[in-house]
């Protein structure tokens, strides 16, 4: 052990007084274990080791100043511990050196590192985590019902099988069920609409649901002669009711019934099914009532449709095989369908399920992992570029350190610490991007996400490995073989051969950022057209959404309740017109008749519609009050949709053509109403849209039946319709208590709330087609940088025998051009038919709209240039004399 | 009365002042250990041998002291000693240090002494 001490002493000492240094030590010491014993001295000993390695720093800075150590140069390994502070600090020194690389490097490491493990962590969460107010989620199964035909694809359970389920003993205690319905609520004199859930007695225990405030439903409140509660979301309780805590006992009117509150659910606990991506809070669920309460609800499905999700919880020993057994049984002697078949159960885990996950989700899965997966592999392959041009660019210095006297071992261990800093510099901005992005997403979903560690540590690691493997190749290389020739030769060897995949690569990315950045701007133009597209008559309307069966109005009220609305309103003075309108999926038969039916927009309007809505016809007529229900009115797409069969091109219908189709009739067919199967058409009008619906595709207008459908919207027609909003609001109250006139507003606002999903679609292309443009600009640069150290001797020739260095800028800048160009021209290829193919996105836009091209192309080439350009300028400043005198 | 003199001698650190009396106690005998051991014995104070050289070598470049490397001796496994010895210039910078520190504490003997 003292023989250790003394090495560690000497190895830390400078070697100018190592010798004496020691000595002195061994003298004291032995004066010390004389004096006072040798325990007490080795203690002493450890002791000066702790300090003479705490000073050997300065003790190595003073022996260099007065000239007894070594110059700043690569120090032996025997001196490791002072040659790490020097290393540092150049590598400190190099990195400020180089913000460019410092930065792009980051970028495109950090940008795949946060895409992976963000996406990761979604998927992860979404199947495996834990889900808010769930306990044991992977215990829990999802059970549905289904008749094993092959078309017929399982589902929930309607509510006469679920009494059927829950009458038999051996699963009713094990078995919960969630039936989720629009209802409307009356909360402190105002009327809106929610998202509720019917659910059995067993459903918050069977999830293990605990309640943020009160209590949660129980197996009492389901059952006969219970009275009315009801459990309240703790969003609800928070926007709604001003999270004030006296409200447990408070009563609301929930579907014109008196519900007690008994308690508040936990923090984003939204039930058994999870709420869209980006969908606003209002769809998740606000109350949850028991399923007895929903017999004879309005609007509640017929006891035949199925509705109630079903969910068990395994027991010690059972599988999802085991339970779904056990329900089969349980439900034998029940038949669905036509023609009526035997009923099974099939069972899942918990969002995994064949109700959960069909095949266009799980391709759109896989996509989703896919993507951020090229991502990082593009990242990668930008940053193993930069890093073995840097590394050229590099050779020159590090064949002076070696002449100076370095040792290889040196040199690795700076490039080592190097390639760590950066990568770990590339791994942290990950990490805070990925904390980031996840902290957004968590607005938008009721998961608990958190970073998925294992993909952030793979991803990380793999962004070490590269970062390491191309940083140390220099390295490699000079401790090899002398420097010089050997190894720019090999490095060249290694760049030519790769060169044209590289390339390739990056117009790869050039292609693919242009695709993303002409769909994110033909979002942008629909979104555009959508504002400036609002026909004029817009600012002049109030539209009321109503959902009749959803505020308890019978089938049979709908007529009179509506005609009662729309007279009401009509008598006061200061509103010009008042119209309804309400839309229907329809199907129809082209005029050259054949089997094959096409979907259209069916609108039923009534007679004052088209005067309210400024509306003209192109060819015929309007409707008037002498039709019979077999006249109609189309747009001028439908007309063009109904004279040439599908899959041909459409031309567009000139005013002859739009003469001719007035008078013909055609086969049309509307689920649940009671129309002429023979229409006959009377007039024509054009595509423009008309608010609230921003859309103009094909659509078909009928006269308002005398049973309107469930959801309509009533439009009024007055000057300045924001001032008098709250006036009508109190007299389409005074109408009718029942109505939620809560979804009354002005024109404008209906257009662009019904354009809201478009902008979504806008901030995701836009921001997936700049992070494609930055990933492509950041490769270009890399790519081309090696390039340009490679040829440095050669430009050194050319500007040697005469060249301007304007005729290497030119060059240079030639060969990215080529690059772009190639990735413009297979963008082009892949971008007609794919906005082609989704063309039905777009809003009043063509998908070949000139602006929508041009625009992202002019922002690829700038960007492209400006990327082109950093390398070509530093080629044009070559020193033709030096670039030789390298070699 | 101001004493300006006309090369003002080098402005000495705490430690520096130690170990230039240590060089003056020790003659030709100063080298590190020795060195050391005067500090502690007289300074009553713990220091490592590398703080030691540290600063004898801070001191070299200043111009105040100068050092030779000794022949081998049996003691201390025959390692050989770096001697130090004291230059005109240290001699005058430590005189200034020190008639500057007897300046200061004159007259403040039995004072000096109260506060223990």
């Amino acid at each position: 052990m003292i023989r250790l001490a003394f090495t560690l002493i000497a190895f830390v000492t400078p070697p100018a007084d190592r010798e004496s240094l020691v000595g002195d030590t061994r003298e004291r010491f032995d004066e010390l274990a004389a004096a006072v014993g040798p325990i007490a001295a080795r203690r002493w000993l450890w002791r000066e080791v702790i300090r003479v390695v705490w000073h050997a720093p300065s003790h190595r800075a003073a022996t260099r100043s007065i000239g007894l150590g070594p110059a700043r140069k690569a120090i032996p390994m025997s001196s490791f511990f002072s040659g790490w502070h020097a290393d540092a600090k150049q590598t400190l020194r190099a990195l400020v050196r180089s913000p460019s690389h410092v930065l792009t490097a980051v970028l495109c490491l950090g940008v795949g590192i946060v895409a992976s493990a963000g996406v990761f962590s979604i998927v992860n969460a979404l199947f495996y985590g834990p889900l808010p107010g769930i306990a044991d989620r992977d215990r829990l199964v999802r059970v549905f019902l289904t008749t094993g035909q092959p078309n017929a694809r399982p589902s929930s359970a309607s509510t006469e099988e679920l009494r059927h389920l829950r009458a038999v003993p051996a699963i009713a205690g094990s078995l919960a069920s969630e039936g989720d319905l629009g209802v409307v609520a009356l909360i402190d004199g105002e009327t809106i609409r929610a998202a509720a859930a019917f659910v059995t007695g067993s459903y918050f225990r069977l999830l293990g649901t605990s309640a943020a405030r009160g209590r949660l439903l129980n197996d009492d409140d389901d059952g006969p002669g219970a009275e009315p509660v009801v459990v309240i979301s703790h969003a609800f309780w928070r926007s709604r009711l001003a999270a004030r805590s006296d409200v447990l006992g408070q009563l609301i009117v929930i579907g014109g019934r008196p519900f007690a509150i008994v308690g508040v659910a936990p923090a984003e606990f939204g039930g058994l099914e999870l709420s869209e991506l980006g969908g606003a809070a209002g769809s998740r669920l606000q109350f949850w009532l028991p399923v007895s309460a929903a017999a004879g609800w309005p609007g509640a499905p017929d006891p035949s449709t199925p509705w109630h999700a079903m969910v068990t919880r395994l027991g010690d020993g059972s599988t999802p095989e085991s339970t779904a057994a056990v329900v089969t049984a349980a439900v034998s002697g029940l038949a669905r369908g036509t023609p009526p078949r035997a009923v099974r159960a099939v069972a899942s885990p918990l969002h995994a399920g064949p109700g959960d996950v069909p095949l266009d989700i799980a391709i759109m899965l896989s996509l989703f992992l896919f993507v951020p997966i090229a991502v990082f592999a593009i990242g990668c392959a930008n940053v193993a570029n930069l890093q073995l041009a840097r590394a050229t660019a590099r050779a020159r210095e590090i064949s002076i350190r070696l002449s100076l006297g370095a040792s290889r071992a040196g040199i690795v261990r700076l490039l080592t610490i190097e390639a760590v800093v950066l990568a770990a510099i590339a791994c942290l901005a990950g990490l805070a991007g990925t904390a980031v992005a996840l902290n957004v997403i968590r607005s938008f979903v009721p998961l608990s996400l958190a970073i998925d560690w294992r993909v952030l540590a793979f991803t990380s690691a793999l962004a070490a490995l590269v970062v390491a493997l191309t940083g140390l190749a220099p390295a490699w290389l000079a401790a090899r073989q002398a420097v010089g020739a050997g190894q720019r030769q090999a490095l060249q060897a290694g760049g030519v051969a790769h060169s044209r995949l590289r390339r390739g690569l990056v117009g790869l990315q050039v292609a693919l950022s242009l695709v993303l950045l002409v769909v994110a701007a033909l979002f942008g133009r629909s979104l555009q057209v959508l504002h400036t597209g609002a026909p004029p008559v817009t600012s002049e309307l109030l539209v009321a959404d109503l959902n009749l069966s959803e505020a308890g109005v019978p089938e049979a009220e709908r007529g009179p309740l509506l005609h009662g609305v729309i007279t009401a309103l009509a008598a006061d003075g200061r509103i010009r017109r008042v119209a309804a309108e309400g839309q229907e999926s329809v199907r129809y038969q082209g005029l050259g008749g054949g089997e094959i039916e096409n979907s259209a927009r069916g609108r039923f309007v009534t007679l004052s519609w088209f005067d309210a809505m400024d509306v003209r016809p192109v060819a015929g007529r309007l409707l008037t009050a002498s039709d019979d229900p077999a006249a109609v009115v189309v747009n001028r797409r439908f007309a063009e949709r109904l004279l040439t069969p599908p899959r041909e091109a459409r031309a567009d219908l000139d005013s002859a053509s739009a003469r001719v189709i007035v008078g013909q009739s055609f086969r049309l067919r509307v689920a649940e109403q009671e129309i002429p199967s023979i229409v006959q058409i009377v007039g024509v009008i054009e595509n423009a849209p008309t608010p609230p619906d921003p859309h103009d595709d094909a659509a078909v207008y009928l006269l308002m039946p005398a049973m309107p459908p469930a959801a309509v919207s009533i439009v009024l027609r007055t000057a300045d319709p924001a001032a008098r909003l709250s006036e009508v609001r109190r007299a389409l109250t005074a109408i009718d208590p029942r109505l939620p006139w809560a979804d009354l507003m002005t024109g404008e606002a209906a257009f662009a709330r019904r354009a809201s999903p478009i902008r979504y679609l806008v901030l995701a292309a836009g921001a997936l087609g700049l992070l494609a443009l930055a990933l492509a600009a950041a490769g270009l640069y890399a790519v081309m940088s090696y390039s340009v150290a490679l040829r440095r001797r050669e430009i050194g020739v050319r500007m040697a025998v005469g060249a301007r260095p304007v005729d290497i800028l030119r060059m240079v800048l030639g060969q990215s051009v080529r690059v772009v160009a190639a990735g413009i021209v297979v963008g082009v290829v892949l971008v007609v038919p794919l906005t082609h193919a989704v063309r039905f996105l777009f809003v009043g836009v063509s998908p070949l709209d000139p602006t929508a091209l041009i625009a992202p192309l002019l922002l690829l080439i700038a960007t492209a240039l400006v990327a082109g350009a950093l390398p070509a300028r530093r080629a044009a400043r070559v020193d033709p004399a030096r670039a030789l005198r390298q070699d | 009365m101001w004493i300006i003199s006309p090369v003002p001698p080098t402005v000495l650190g705490d430690f520096e002042q130690l170990v230039l009396l240590a060089l003056v106690r020790l003659g030709p005998r100063a080298y590190g250990a020795t060195i050391r051991r005067e500090i502690e014995t007289h300074a009553r104070r713990e220091v490592s041998i590398s703080a030691v050289y540290t600063t004898l070598h801070r001191l070299e470049q200043k111009g105040l002291v100068r050092s030779r490397v000794g022949e081998p001796t049996p003691e201390r496994g025959g390692r050989r000693r770096r001697h130090f010895e004291l230059l005109p210039a240290g001699a005058r910078a430590l005189k200034a240090a020190c008639d500057a520190f007897a300046g200061m504490t004159a007259g403040l003997e039995r004072r000096l002494k109260m506060l223990g």
